[in-house]
């Protein structure tokens, strides 16, 4: 086994919340793995790649794609000189507009003359904006690879097949943020590719936002230090993992995506992180029930990303363990740890939104005014305040403690896909003795 | 963030499966569970489908029980020769009777094995028998005062091709477990509960309430007879077709806790899937001894 250096070794923090007491007989175990990146980057950062894929569809014809010019000469702007950056068009087939460049001034020049020639025309075919991105992603592997993508209507010139095939060959290989602008475009459609390419799918309402939404975009790429980080689950031989969720900042099923190093060790691919970035995971696990007095370590999550240097690196934290104790006192097991149950709550917060909006679609409003009646009361009680504001824009609140809501008469498309699109994003737990954020 | 640095932490080796714990934890990294309160445990795995393990009482100083094993390849299929045994508590030195007990009988068994064709088993068992009476009747074990001499329980297993066979003196067991609910009791231990009840003098469930309940009415060694020429009859059994079976050799230290072979064969399927002889032998022990404590545990595994 290779000895990381100290400060590679100390690039994530981990803690585990959880509550390890057990019923005799139990054999479910839950908790939450906190992680949070170093403030400062490791010595030898990554250099970042930074992948405009951008849509130039006929729909975009018009105040769109002047926005969407003035965006990416924007954002190319902004790039710091030491890193690439390419941008690719994407219609009925894919173009290159710019082919990946260091962002020295002459080279940011060029290709803000190569973006104000932008023209929009033809069919929908997002999986060959992908491909392209794909190809010249490849080509720098050591780079922290990033992509943004923008789209305004739906996937029209090809199916959704090809997407999905697009998808598996990127992973790993890119992460992706996808912004909508307007309402023409399937809020399905785009956030498989973000959830696909680890990364959020957002709503620009009006082609003014998007100068703004790129700005951060650029911010947060720039931010990035390592890439390709593996979150790393060592269980007893005799446990199982039943699921592995990130359920912060968004919430994401991870479970299908374990890739089995062993029998006893599982690894989740979380992307690229910048310094300072915190998120939450959930795991649950199943594990042979013991007698009363019987300890067992559960789990124990891990880091793991390939280090400057080559050699992978893998963070543990002493403290960040999944335990699991048996024990005959009932007012020890019975108890709920309070970050669990808060994203427990959080999971059926998203799910209330979700087939809230759904049964509104479908015209079922007793069903609708239930669901997200239940919304406004979760969202009160958590505190997160950012979705009870989205969700003032869909239904009028009564008594948000008591989850009683009016649906509204008249909603705005953009205020339904943008709740529903964030619907998944949580409020992160408050940490005992710490504000949590 | 985190604790000491790598480098100045020392590997600490699970005393069970034998694996070195993660740096800075103290868990066994087969199964999880801590290394801080483990007492001395003897490991003895000779391939993946043979091992033994023992794993010491609380009540006692020394370990009283000792096991041997045997393997080899006949006519391209795996030999397999299993002993255990217990030293009796209230004899001197059990434990060196026991030691030695085990250890001639599996050093005559693979003698017997490969100057013999064909092999007959029964006669290589008593044989074995036989063998470590004498051994446990050779000078050099200590009196201790107030002790009555030394005796030992014995198990032995022989088994190739399908075919097993099982002798014993005392009441240390065989269980044969063909999946994890259904095995059986091979042995029937030679103890003054089984005496009484047989003669029906009294229920099981009396008898059981007796403080007498688990005396030996047979050993071997000077404890029963201080000729070593002269050893106890042992008890014989042999099954066939045991083919893809387990078998588990036994101190009372494990049957204690789980008397019924139904609870033998939850315990060995209560290890993981993927378990070795060796994983299932430590599971074994560490459950016994979880569920007793008191005496020691020994569990002898082969893969039939």
């Amino acid at each position: 086994m290779t000895t990381p250096p100290p400060d590679a070794a100390e690039a994530f923090a981990i803690e585990a919340f959880q509550n390890p007491y057990l019923a005799p007989g139990s054999d479910r175990v839950d908790a939450i793995v906190s992680v949070t990146a170093a403030g400062t980057a490791p010595a030898a950062a990554r250099p970042l790649l930074l992948g405009f894929v951008i849509d130039n569809s006929g729909s975009m014809h018009g105040p769109r794609i002047d926005a969407v010019r003035h965006a990416v000469e924007t954002a190319i702007r902004l790039l710091d000189d030491h890193a690439g950056f390419f941008v690719v068009t994407f219609n009925g087939s894919a173009r290159v507009v710019v082919p990946p460049t260091r962002a020295a001034e002459d080279a940011k020049r060029r290709a803000l003359t190569a973006v104000h020639e932008l023209v929009a025309n033809d069919g929908t075919a997002m999986s060959t904006g992908l491909a392209a991105a794909r190809s010249l992603f490849a080509r720098s592997p050591e780079a922290i690879g990033q992509c943004i993508f923008l789209t305004d209507g739906k996937n029209e010139s090809e199916s959704a097949t090809e997407v999905e095939l697009e998808l598996r060959r990127c992973a790993g290989l890119f992460t992706c943020d996808c912004w909508g602008v307007g309402t023409s475009w399937q809020v399905g459609e785009v956030q498989e590719i973000a959830r696909g390419l680890l990364g959020k799918a957002s709503l620009i309402p009006e082609p003014e936002g998007i100068e703004a939404a790129f700005r951060e975009a650029v911010a947060k790429a720039q931010a990035k230090s390592m890439k390709s980080v593996r979150f790393r689950v060592w269980t007893p031989a005799s446990a199982e993992v039943i699921s592995f969720k990130q359920v912060s900042p968004t919430i994401e099923e991870f479970t299908p995506r374990a890739r089995q190093v062993n029998p006893q060790v599982r690894e989740y691919d979380t992307g690229s992180w910048g310094p300072g970035e915190a998120r939450d995971y959930q795991v649950a696990l199943h594990v042979k029930p013991g007698a009363v007095g019987d300890q067992m370590l559960a789990a124990r999550p891990s880091l793991v990303f390939t280090g400057p240097d080559g050699t992978e690196v893998e963070v543990r934290a002493p403290g960040a363990r999944v335990l699991a104790s048996w024990t005959a006192d009932e007012t020890l097991s019975s108890r709920l740890d309070s970050t669990v149950a808060h994203y427990n709550g959080q999971d059926e917060l998203a799910a209330a939104i979700q087939q809230g909006l759904e049964a509104r679609e479908q015209g079922n409003e007793a069903a609708a005014t239930t669901l997200l009646g239940r919304a406004v009361q979760l969202a009160h009680e958590s505190g997160n305040a950012d979705m009870t504001t989205r969700l003032a824009k869909v239904v009028d609140v009564v008594d948000p403690s008591a989850g009683t809501v009016l649906l509204k008469k008249s909603v705005s498309k953009a205020a339904t896909m943008d709740l529903e699109l964030e619907s998944t994003t949580t409020r992160r737990a408050r940490r005992p003795g710490g504000d949590g954020g | 963030m985190p604790g000491p640095s790598p480098s100045s932490e020392i590997a600490v080796r699970c005393p069970l499966c034998g694996r070195p714990a993660a740096p800075g934890d103290r868990f066994c990294e087969l199964d999880g569970t801590p290394l801080a309160d483990d007492p001395a445990v003897e490991v003895l795995a000779i391939a993946p489908d043979l091992a033994a393990a023992t794993h010491r009482g609380r009540a006692h100083e020394v370990d009283e029980d000792a096991h041997a094993l045997g393997r080899r390849e006949l006519e391209g299929r795996p030999l397999h020769v299993l002993v255990v045994c217990d030293g009796v508590s209230s004899s001197s030195h059990g434990e060196q009777a026991a030691a030695r007990a085990a250890k001639a009988a599996v050093g005559a068994l693979l003698r017997i094995a490969d100057a013999s064709d064909p092999l007959d088993r029964p006669a290589a068992l008593r044989g074995a028998i036989r063998a470590a009476h004498r051994a446990a009747c050779e000078p050099g074990i200590d009196a201790v005062p107030g002790k009555a001499s030394s005796g030992t329980t014995i198990v032995a297993a022989l088994a190739h091709a399908g075919d097993l066979d099982v002798a014993w003196v005392g009441d240390s067991r065989a269980y044969l477990v063909r999946s994890a609910t259904a095995a059986e009791l091979l042995t029937h231990d030679h103890s003054w509960l089984n005496e009484v009840v047989e003669s029906g003098r009294l229920t099981a469930a009396e008898a059981a309430r007796s403080p007498s309940a688990h005396a030996l009415t047979r050993c071997l060694g000077p404890l029963e007879n201080p000729d070593p020429d002269r050893a106890p009859e042992p008890s014989l059994a042999a099954v066939a077709g045991v083919a893809g079976a387990r078998l588990v050799l036994c101190s009372d230290g494990l049957w204690n806790g789980a008397p019924g072979p139904e609870a033998i064969a939850a315990l060995v399927a209560g290890a993981a899937a993927t378990a070795d002889a060796r994983a299932i032998a430590v599971h074994l022990v560490r459950r016994g001894f979880a569920s007793g404590g008191r005496d020691d545990v020994t569990a002898a595994v082969a893969f039939l």
